[in-house]
C-alpha cells in the first residue's frame, strides 16, 4: 500500500494543470484592430481551444475638418494553440466592417500571446495579417482601394485587455 | 514519519520556489513582434523603422538570429484627382542577438543586423511616374529583453543606424551614408514582444 505522504507527495510534485482553462468564462475588454480602431470587446470560451469574440467602437470626430461618425463592429474567433501556466498563445481570426462616413471590411488573422495577470484580468497584443478593402467613403488614414499589411500589429498599437467573470 | 516529513517538505518546497525563468534561451525559437532600429528614407530627419513579424532562434547562451518581416501591399485611390495607385512593399530585417549580460529576468543583448526596403510605386494614370527604391541600412543596438513569464517577455530597443544612400533615395547621390545616433528607437516606439516555445 502507497503512504498517503508518498501521494500527496506526488501529487505536489507533479506537473501543474494547466491554469487557465476558461472553457465556459466571458470575458469583456478592449481589444485594437491591428491596423486602428479600438472597440469594446466581449469573448466567451466555448470551449478549452475556442472562443467566439464580438467587438463594436464607435468613433466621433468632429472640428474644422468636419464632423464625422463611424460605427466599428466585428466577429471572429480565437484559438488556443499554446497554453502555459500565465500565458497561452492563440491564433484570432476577425473580421470587422466600418459604417456611417466610411466603408471599410477587413480580415485580420493574427498570432497573439495572451498573459493572465491573475485568473481574472489578462492582456494581449497581436501581430500578423490585415486585409482591408475600403469602400467609396474612405476611412481613417485610408482612401479607397485594397490594403494588404503584413507584420501589421505589435506590442503597444493592437494591445488589450480581458477581465473574466 | 520522519523521512515522510522530509518528503513532504521537499514537495512542498519544490512546488512553492519561485520559478527560475532562467534566461539562458539556448535551443529556443520564438515568435513575436519586433521592428529593426530603421531605415533613412529622406522623408524624415529620423531612421523609420521597420515593424513585422519576429521570428528569434537562440542559437547558443549569448547568440541568436532574427528575422523580421514586413509586407505592405495597396492598390488605392488618392489626391485630389482621386488617381489610381498601386504600391507594392517588401521589408526585411536580419540580425544577430548578442545577450551581454543576464539577470534572472533580463537579458540585455546587443542587436546587430541589416534592414533592406524595396519599394515600388505606381501611378496608374501616369505610369511615367513610377517609383522604384530600395533602402539598406545596417543597425548595432541596445535591447533589453523583460521577461514576464517563463515564455512571454517584451523589449525595447535603442541604437546607432548606418543608412546607404543612393540616387533612389529622394535625389541623394550615389555612395552617401546617413547616420543616426540613439534618434532610432526608444522606449515604446520599437518596443515588441515575443512568445517563446
Amino acid at each position: 500500500m502507497i503512504p498517503r505522504i508518498a501521494l500527496l507527495s506526488l501529487v505536489l510534485g507533479a506537473t501543474p494543470a494547466l491554469a487557465f482553462d476558461s472553457t465556459g468564462r466571458v470575458g469583456v475588454g478592449a481589444d485594437a484592430a491591428f491596423t486602428g480602431g479600438p472597440a469594446a470587446h466581449v469573448t466567451w470560451w466555448a470551449a478549452e481551444q475556442f472562443a467566439v469574440q464580438a467587438t463594436a467602437g464607435l468613433l466621433l470626430t468632429g472640428g474644422a475638418a468636419g464632423d464625422s461618425t463611424i460605427l466599428l463592429f466585428g466577429a471572429g474567433g480565437v484559438f488556443k494553440v499554446v497554453d502555459t501556466e500565465r500565458v497561452n498563445l492563440e491564433v484570432q481570426v476577425t473580421t470587422s466592417f466600418a459604417v456611417g462616413d466610411a466603408s471599410l471590411v477587413r480580415l485580420e488573422p493574427g498570432l497573439r500571446p495572451e498573459y493572465f495577470v491573475t485568473d481574472d484580468l489578462s492582456l494581449h497584443a497581436t501581430i500578423g495579417l490585415a486585409v482591408t478593402v475600403v469602400g467609396d467613403n474612405g476611412a481613417p488614414g485610408f482612401g479607397e482601394g485594397t490594403y494588404v499589411q503584413f507584420g501589421a500589429g505589435g506590442l503597444l498599437s493592437s494591445a488589450g485587455f480581458t477581465f473574466y467573470f | 514519519m520522519e523521512r515522510a516529513l522530509i518528503a513532504t517538505s521537499l514537495a512542498l518546497a519544490l512546488c512553492v520556489a519561485p520559478a527560475a525563468y532562467g534566461k539562458d534561451l539556448s535551443g529556443r525559437f520564438g515568435i513575436g513582434a519586433d521592428s529593426s532600429l530603421g531605415f533613412f528614407n529622406g522623408n524624415t530627419a529620423e531612421p523609420t523603422d521597420l515593424p513585422g513579424l519576429s521570428l528569434v532562434y537562440h542559437a547558443t547562451k549569448i547568440f541568436g538570429v532574427q528575422l523580421i518581416l514586413n509586407t505592405d501591399l495597396a492598390q488605392a485611390r488618392f489626391g485630389p484627382g482621386n488617381d489610381r495607385f498601386t504600391n507594392v512593399q517588401f521589408g526585411v530585417g536580419v540580425r544577430g542577438l548578442i545577450n551581454v549580460a543576464l539577470t534572472d529576468d533580463v537579458n540585455l543583448s546587443i542587436p546587430i543586423g541589416v534592414t533592406a526596403v524595396h519599394n515600388r510605386f505606381t501611378d496608374n494614370v501616369d505610369f511615367t511616374d513610377d517609383v522604384l527604391q530600395t533602402f539598406v541600412a545596417t543597425e548595432v543596438g541596445l535591447r533589453p529583453e523583460w521577461f514576464l513569464v517563463e515564455n512571454l517577455s517584451i523589449h525595447t530597443q535603442v541604437g546607432i543606424v548606418f543608412s546607404v544612400l543612393n540616387e533612389d533615395d529622394s535625389g541623394f547621390s550615389d555612395g552617401g551614408v546617413h547616420v543616426n545616433v540613439f534618434g532610432a528607437g526608444d522606449l515604446l516606439g520599437n518596443a515588441g514582444f515575443t512568445f517563446y516555445f
